[in-house]
């Protein structure tokens, strides 16, 4: 009686449908897994390359100053590379702005397991918690209600990407967010800054385990990969300790970029900090 | 003439500048405390008067009241989940900060929380600042143990900052510590960790620090050495117990009163 309500109910009489293939969904690259690598294969740290690095900084910055010191010191940023590499400063739009301070709120609480329920919302309350940036806050309160709900829509969409590419970061890591890097060059007339999205792993084992992320919300380009160079090369500097890997994700995209951090890679991005500050000392 | 020792952040570093010294460290007598207190009376206020070492760095620059977010609750916070790592107590920051939110909730939650204190702050925020409070907090603690982790001698993160009420003076003056290292010989050397880039007055901040956990402690017996370390900036700062550190940083501390009495005459005029 079962049997022939169920062959009444079936849409395709039995033995009729064909062999099928399941694909399934495209599996993203997790960042997670990618931070980590395989840690068998982790080369021993390199405590030496960061001494290196700085006598080179500081001969080229002596080439460039010639020991005359500054009344206020040079500073330099990422969006100075940046600048070095295009030519121009390029000026992000408000809401291109606003929608990468939101999505970094939305990585750092993903990174210490927070459980996102409303993207939008949620890296809305937290921002607004960290008593922003006057400029920052008042573009925001000055927006249009669709600028708003636009900005809303992109927010959501890239987080989504951002949770779908991230995988699970086991806390053991030590995760930390938005790191803050500050340098001094040439006895404090320089200050070299930086701030990394996300930092895991220990500068203190011995086989190199710290792995830089910074997520992106445009599409990646050659600029991309030269910040991540300066990322490694901060925190070489600051730490002393080689990095072992640099990554970056696009959620505009899906892209991610990923570079394991060699003597060379560090050489490429400290020779681009000496020509931003070339560039820029020179101008009044 | 007073001390200060600067070197870059490293494991061999810190190491080194932990290691028990031979210094006889400096005792502060009954005397002193009064010496410091009629310093201190000579200093009119109307208001109860707190100093820290911030105090003395700014000198009358401090800027608005302050109020609670998630960057100066990382200390507290973070300090407190390390802790809980350190005894054993939560097997990572990350759980030790966890708990310690639930702690302070569960505080907030059963009425021990006075207006404006952290738990009653934190159980006002949105779940997502929260969490942010969490992120920030963790950045806090990693940074700490990623520096700390090497260290030979035992060391514990104290469950308070170092206070000491000086009498009669309406003034309260306010250690900062976040991690002692006692070596076995029972000397003590205070770890004091620092955001963002140190300045000329750094080294007179530390020295201020040094002279009020020694203040705080009833056998007025100053740390051996007090140790800043910047993460963010790579560097570490020394400054030893010595009699001239320590009196440095008491007139220090007295100079921070009378720029703030100056200040508030200024406002009020």
């Amino acid at each position: 009686m079962l049997r022939s309500r169920l062959h009444d109910t079936r849409v395709t009489a039995p033995r009729q449908s064909m062999p099928m293939t399941m694909t399934p969904t495209k599996e993203f690259p997790r960042i997670a897994e990618i931070l980590r690598g395989d840690p068998a294969s982790r080369p021993p740290s390199d405590r030496h390359t960061a001494a290196g690095l700085r006598a080179n900084l500081e001969d080229a910055l002596y080439l460039v100053s010639h020991g005359r010191r500054r009344s206020s010191p040079l500073l330099i940023s990422p969006q100075d590379l940046r600048a070095t590499f295009t030519g121009v400063v390029r000026q992000q739009a408000p809401l291109g702005r606003l929608r990468g301070i939101l999505v970094a709120e939305i990585l750092r609480l993903i990174a210490v397991g927070f459980v996102i329920t409303d993207p939008y919302l949620d890296a809305v309350a937290a921002w607004m918690s960290t008593r922003p940036h006057p400029e920052s806050k008042l573009a925001f309160d000055q927006l249009e209600p669709d600028e708003r709900a636009r900005l809303a829509t992109d927010v959501t969409a890239h987080s989504v990407v951002l949770l779908q590419h991230f995988g699970h970061l086991q806390s053991t890591w030590n995760p930390r967010s938005s790191v803050s890097i500050i340098q001094h060059l040439g006895g404090g007339d320089v200050i070299v800054r930086d701030r990394i999205d996300l930092v895991v792993g220990s500068s203190s084992s011995l086989h190199s385990s710290v792995a830089l992320f910074d997520v992106i919300t445009g599409p990646l380009d050659n600029s991309s990969e030269l910040v991540l160079n300066y990322h490694a090369l901060l925190e070489t500097l600051r730490t002393g300790v080689v990095p072992l890997r640099v990554v970056a994700l696009s959620t505009a995209t899906g892209e991610v970029l990923r570079h394991d951090v060699t003597t060379s890679l560090l050489q490429q991005a400290a020779t681009l900090v000496s020509e931003s500050i070339a560039r820029k000392w020179s101008k009044p | 003439m007073t001390t200060l020792q600067h070197r870059r952040l490293s494991n061999d570093s810190l190491n080194d500048f932990v290691q028990p010294l031979d210094l006889e460290p400096f005792v502060f007598s009954g005397e002193h405390r009064l010496r410091i207190a009629e310093n201190f009376r000579r200093i009119p206020s109307v208001e109860h008067r707190r100093l820290t070492a911030w105090d003395v760095e700014v000198g009358a620059a401090r800027g608005t009241a302050f109020a609670w977010t998630p960057a100066n609750a990382r200390r507290v916070i973070g300090n407190a989940g390390l802790r809980r790592v350190v005894s054993d107590r939560a097997p990572t920051c990350l759980i030790g900060i966890h708990d310690e939110v639930d702690e302070l909730l569960l505080r907030a939650a059963t009425g021990y929380a006075r207006p404006g204190s952290l738990p009653h702050w934190l159980s006002s925020l949105h779940h997502a600042a929260r969490g942010l409070v969490i992120a920030e907090a963790m950045t806090w603690a990693s940074v700490a143990l990623d520096a700390l982790r090497d260290i030979a001698e035992p060391w514990l993160v104290p469950e308070t900052d170092a206070y000491y009420d000086v009498a009669a003076a309406r003034t309260s003056l306010r250690g900062r510590r976040d991690v002692i290292v006692a070596s076995s010989n029972q000397q003590r050397i205070v770890v004091r960790i620092r955001s963002g880039l140190p300045t000329k007055s750094s080294g007179t901040g530390l020295r201020s620090d040094l002279a009020i956990d020694g203040l705080a402690r009833p056998d007025g017996a100053v740390a051996q050495r007090i140790v800043g370390l910047w993460p963010d900036a790579g560097l570490v700062m020394a400054v030893d117990g010595t009699e001239i550190n320590v009196r440095a940083g008491v007139r220090s501390l007295v100079r921070a009163a009378v720029a703030q009495q100056r200040k508030s005459h200024r406002e009020v005029a």
